[in-house]
């Protein structure tokens, strides 16, 4: 038989963890400051417009090379390092 | 930088199909072609269109979404309301690349802000994006609105659409989250010529974001109502890519020892 004193002991360890079960429901989106990736002609060429994630997988994003296309003329494609 | 490519022609869709080759999309406003390359390799190999693709002034292949085994392609500028704007790739990928119409401009479709079916007519068909419970999601840049098609191709089809508000400009890309609730987004700002990050976490499932106007946004999708998250110059290319996910197999194992630790304390 459970005594009284460790059965409240118990409850009130449960009640400290409840905030975690419920953190997540009343979560809302977190967005950081805008970084910059790339930039400038050296990196991007010009005018920066396409982009895509090479192999990207919902909920299973492989490691593979990105892409992005500067318009012009002669357009130009680069595949750039996932970024950490 | 990887690697670079250089292509003649305006490209615009830039995509990675199934087998790990990167679309190239060229002239999406005429003489349209496709360039495929693959990362790592310098070869590239340019396909041509059959006579399936109606080849007038302003109109050409924009982009491009891969889903069960099909290609569908966004066709920009129809000059009609009988004019496809999605198109289902019925050849092989070799030219000639062989076309067949899914969605013309002007079609049938509910109004997601109002629940009602309506007749609605996209003038300016831009890009086509995959969303994760597999619909199509065409953009009507200077229509400011976004298309949903279902069962893309099937007898089944069916097609719903939103129009946006609450930011000026055109729309380009839109972004979205599936079941993912953090993971970071890459767009492109062309006239700042830069490429930016944003971190992002505690997103609810099935989040829609676009870039439109000077705007990096998010969508509410039962009105329309854009709400920014980043105002630019203007941002066009879109991606979100989501964190990674435990493997099931080290949910398991860390639920396992959660559930053991949990017992040996309420025994004691």
């Amino acid at each position: 038989m459970l005594n009284v004193a460790r059965l409240g002991a118990r409850l009130l360890a449960l009640a400290a963890f409840a905030p975690l079960l419920t953190l997540n429901l009343n979560a809302s989106p977190t967005f950081s400051a805008a970084q910059v990736f790339a930039m400038g002609s050296a990196q991007l060429g010009n005018s920066p417009d396409s982009i895509f994630y090479g192999g990207v997988r919902y909920g299973s994003p492989s490691r593979t090379a990105q892409i992005r296309q500067a318009r012009s003329a002669q357009a130009r494609l680069y595949a750039i390092r996932r970024p950490p | 930088m990887q690697q670079t490519w250089t292509i003649a022609g305006n490209v615009d869709g830039l995509r990675l199909d199934p087998t790990g080759m990167t679309w190239a999309l060229q002239n999406n406003d005429g003489n349209s072609t496709l360039t495929l390359l693959k990362a790592g390799s310098s070869t590239m190999s340019l396909l041509t269109y059959g006579n399936s693709y109606t080849n007038v002034a302003n109109r050409g292949f924009d982009d491009a979404v891969f889903t069960n085994g099909n290609t569908f392609l966004s066709e920009t500028n129809p000059a009609s309301n009988t004019d496809a704007i999605v198109l289902k790739l019925t050849s092989g990928v070799s030219s000639p690349l062989q076309v067949s119409g899914i969605l013309n401009s002007q079609f049938t479709g509910v109004n997601l802000a109002t629940g009602k079916t309506a007749t609605d007519t996209i003038t300016d068909s831009d890009s086509l994006i995959l969303r994760p419970n597999g619909d199509l999601v065409l953009t009507g840049e200077a229509d400011r609105q976004l298309v949903f098609i279902h069962n893309a191709g099937a007898a089944s089809q069916s097609v719903s659409f939103l129009n946006l508000f609450g930011v000026d400009g055109k729309v380009d890309d839109s972004a979205f989250n599936g079941k993912a609730t953090q993971g970071y987004f890459l767009f492109t700002d062309t006239k700042a010529n830069t490429v930016y990050k944003i971190n992002v976490s505690g997103l609810s499932p099935n989040m829609t974001f676009v870039d439109i106007g000077h705007d990096f946004g998010w969508v509410n999708m039962n009105t329309g109502l854009v709400t920014p998250i980043f105002v630019g110059q203007s941002p066009h290319g879109l991606v979100f890519v989501p964190a990674a996910v435990p493997e099931p197999g080290t949910l398991m194992l860390v639920g396992g020892g959660i559930l053991a630790l949990a017992r040996r304390f309420w025994r004691g």
